[in-house]
């Protein structure tokens, strides 16, 4: 039976104990599915069909009222207080008759993103506080929930999705573990359960959207690869599922609560879901609509389509394939971040494809600057054959005065000069001179002119790593400036003398 | 950042990249000096101005050349300048471009490809398909040696270069303020 089969998970999805912030209507759940179930389920439908009519109509709310409640209990059944438009109600409408309590336990949990998440409903005049919602939630509720294939498959969905979905703010990563663990339970065990599926689909989703980063490669991978079929799946059996049991009262009832229903269950399901705008919006539709099945049946493969809109992940084949795809990309971000760390100027740049250009372009600009200092280099007059040593030690000494001058005297200094090296005369530097020819005024304008004032003293922009640069320009003082000195006779020998050194220097150093 | 940062520059083991890249830097700067004597750079500018563009390429090229061969074979960017050199400099200037590179991208494709594994193999397969986005192909330009990575490796030779352009930025800057 298919309530002693989800058991494990329905008796874990009940109970405090084992999924935090999760208040159920525990007690009066679990005995309530004890008890048996096919015609209260039907007599509980009815009543929650005749009530929310009856109560709305007097009030004159209309379809508004009803859909209200209707989703408010299907929420409140299933067990989530994520739900927000119960702890919309309970906060908002002063209405807070004796069955607040019944709503309070499980809305002591309510996560505030799904609060704000649904406050879009709420205003968008979809979700309104029914003070009627409270009064006949009671009686509802319980012969609502007397069903137990209904009630489980409502637990199942929403609240797993709901749940997971403010659990996701407030479980910790073993715990979401837990819970998708247990998901992945239901959803493979009861793969039909279309109440499980958009749970789960949800929960992928939630979960997906709302903790980046969570180590449940497997469970994502699972659930992106199952999302779009459960998705769909989802969208075709909650309608087959709920729409069955209910032709019999349908044809007994107005036709107008069901088809409602049907699309107030699908948001209640869904409501937490990034997807909440898109069922609004056809719920409220509906409501205006007051079509019979028909509008919902033909809604049922809109849905989908939007959904799969709005889902990002796509096309990941198997699991093998997107861990390994997961793996790489993470790779790729921690490159990124390393590479954003050393190209200054790109901590506000978020994104791949910006963050290239960054890096092409602070490449670029470096070369240029290779460019610029040889040509200094060349027109300087060489006065080299006894500086060497001297230049070392003063260069060690003088490294951090050094680090602080500022790129642009040079480069303005050199800016007419700087045409020289802009011409490939020799096909052997070609390839790296290219950069540069492409761009042989841009280069120049950019290191002089453009904003890109950050990159172009990257020593500046270092000012960190220029005194960590200098420290251990400090540390290697000594073995250079003997290294100096070693060879202060032999400047053309340098070659042959800087081998030999080595090893000193690795000695005293 | 900084932590990065270190981390990349102590990996080169002592003497840090700056000291070696510096002395074979200035080893070649003044064999260059030596070998093209700018006695008259101060009458002729036009002949001046050739020779100084001449100078210029080469010592441009010894700094990169100093740079790769500072680094060594440890990276991949590294080897392919200094496949990318040696070939220029023993079959000529102008082929040399297309006949290093490519050898270059022979030797690191090869090696690249023996480490790949199946799943990677797929994967790469679909990034081909899908194709690389315009950045990596222009970052892959600028890298020496990037053509024939893919971008997780290209992102990190990408960062060890950047390093080594900074630090010969740096060395060549000070040798340029303090020589004259």
């Amino acid at each position: 039976m298919e309530s002693n089969s989800s058991n494990p998970i329905g008796m874990d999805v009940h109970s405090n104990g084992q999924l935090p912030n999760n208040c159920f209507f525990n007690p009066s759940w679990e005995n309530s599915i004890s008890m048996d179930q096919t015609d209260p389920f039907e007599s509980a439908l009815s009543s929650i069909v005749s009530s929310p009519v009856a109560s709305t109509m007097g009030p004159g709310e209309g379809d508004h009222g009803m859909i209200k409640e209707l989703i408010g209990r299907l929420g409140v059944i299933c067990n989530s207080g994520e739900i927000s438009p119960q702890s919309y109600f309970e906060h908002r409408s002063s209405n807070n008759s004796t069955n607040t309590s019944a709503y309070t336990t499980p809305l002591n949990s309510p996560p505030k993103l799904s609060l704000s998440m649904m406050d879009h409903q709420i205003r968008g005049n979809f979700w309104m506080p029914g003070t009627q919602f409270h009064p006949h939630s009671q009686q509802s509720f319980v012969p609502f929930s007397t069903d137990p294939g209904f009630a489980e498959r409502a637990a199942r969905s929403s609240c797993f999705g709901v749940r997971n979905f403010a659990g996701g703010l407030q479980l910790n990563g073993s715990q979401r573990q837990a819970v998708t663990a247990k998901k992945e339970k239901v959803l493979s065990r009861d793969g039909n359960s279309g109440f499980g599926d958009a749970g789960d689909s949800r929960e992928g989703s939630s979960l997906s959207e709302q903790i980046p980063g969570v180590e449940m490669n497997n469970m994502r991978a699972q659930n992106d690869a199952n999302a779009r079929k459960r998705k769909s799946a989802q969208r075709g059996k909650p309608k087959d599922s709920t729409l069955p049991p209910k032709d019999s009262e349908v044809a007994g009832e107005n036709n107008q609560p069901s088809p409602k229903k049907i699309k107030s269950g699908e948001a209640a399901e869904n409501g937490s879901g990034k997807e909440c705008d898109e069922n609004a919006d056809k719920v409220s539709q509906g409501d205006k609509n007051q079509k019979l099945g028909k509008d919902s049946k033909s809604k049922q493969p809109e849905p989908p389509k939007d959904y799969i809109h709005v889902r990002a992940r796509r096309g990941q084949a198997t699991d093998s394939h997107s861990l390994a795809e997961r793996v790489r990309r993470e790779k790729i971000s921690q490159r990124m971040k390393v590479l954003q760390d050393l190209v200054p100027g790109c901590n506000k740049v978020t994104g791949k494809a910006v963050m290239l250009d960054e890096i092409i372009n602070y490449v670029q600009s470096l070369q240029c600057q290779v460019e610029f200092l040889s040509m200094k280099l060349a027109t300087l007059n060489p006065r080299m054959d006894f500086n060497v040593e001297a230049f070392l030690s003063k260069d060690i000494f003088q490294s951090r005065g050094l680090l602080a001058h500022s790129d642009f005297p040079l480069d303005s200094s050199s800016a007419p000069t700087s045409h020289y090296g802009f011409q490939p005369s020799h096909g052997m530097i070609s390839a790296m001179s290219e950069p540069e020819v492409q761009y042989p005024e841009n280069p120049l304008n950019a290191v002089i002119h453009r904003n890109r004032s950050n990159h172009l003293p990257p020593i500046d922009g270092f000012p960190e790593a220029s005194s960590q640069m200098s420290a251990m320009w400090e540390d290697d003082l000594q073995s250079v400036v003997q290294m100096g000195i070693a060879q202060n006779h032999q400047p053309l020998s340098f070659h042959g003398s800087a081998e030999p050194n080595h090893p000193q220097m690795k000695v005293k150093s | 950042m900084t932590a990065s940062r270190r981390e990349i520059i102590t990996s080169s083991s002592s003497p840090p990249l700056r000291t070696r890249f510096a002395l074979r830097f200035l080893k070649n700067l003044m064999k260059i000096k030596k070998s093209t004597p700018l006695g008259h750079s101060s009458s002729l500018p036009s002949s001046s101005s050739l020779e100084i563009r001449r100078r210029t390429q080469l010592i441009k090229l010894a700094a990169y050349s100093s740079m790769a061969r500072a680094v060594g074979s440890r990276r991949v960017w590294s080897r392919a300048l200094i496949l990318k050199l040696s070939a220029g400099k023993r079959i000529g200037h102008r082929s040399s471009i297309s006949l290093s590179a490519r050898s270059s991208l022979r030797c690191l494709g090869m090696k690249r490809k023996r480490s790949k594994t199946v799943t990677k193999r797929f994967a790469a397969k679909k990034r081909q398909l899908e194709g690389p986005c315009p950045g990596v192909v222009e970052l892959q330009r600028l890298v020496p040696g990037g053509e024939s990575m893919d971008l997780c490796g290209l992102l990190e030779e990408t960062a060890h270069f950047v390093q080594c352009l900074e630090t010969q930025v740096r060395v060549m800057r000070s040798i340029a303020d303090q020589l004259p």
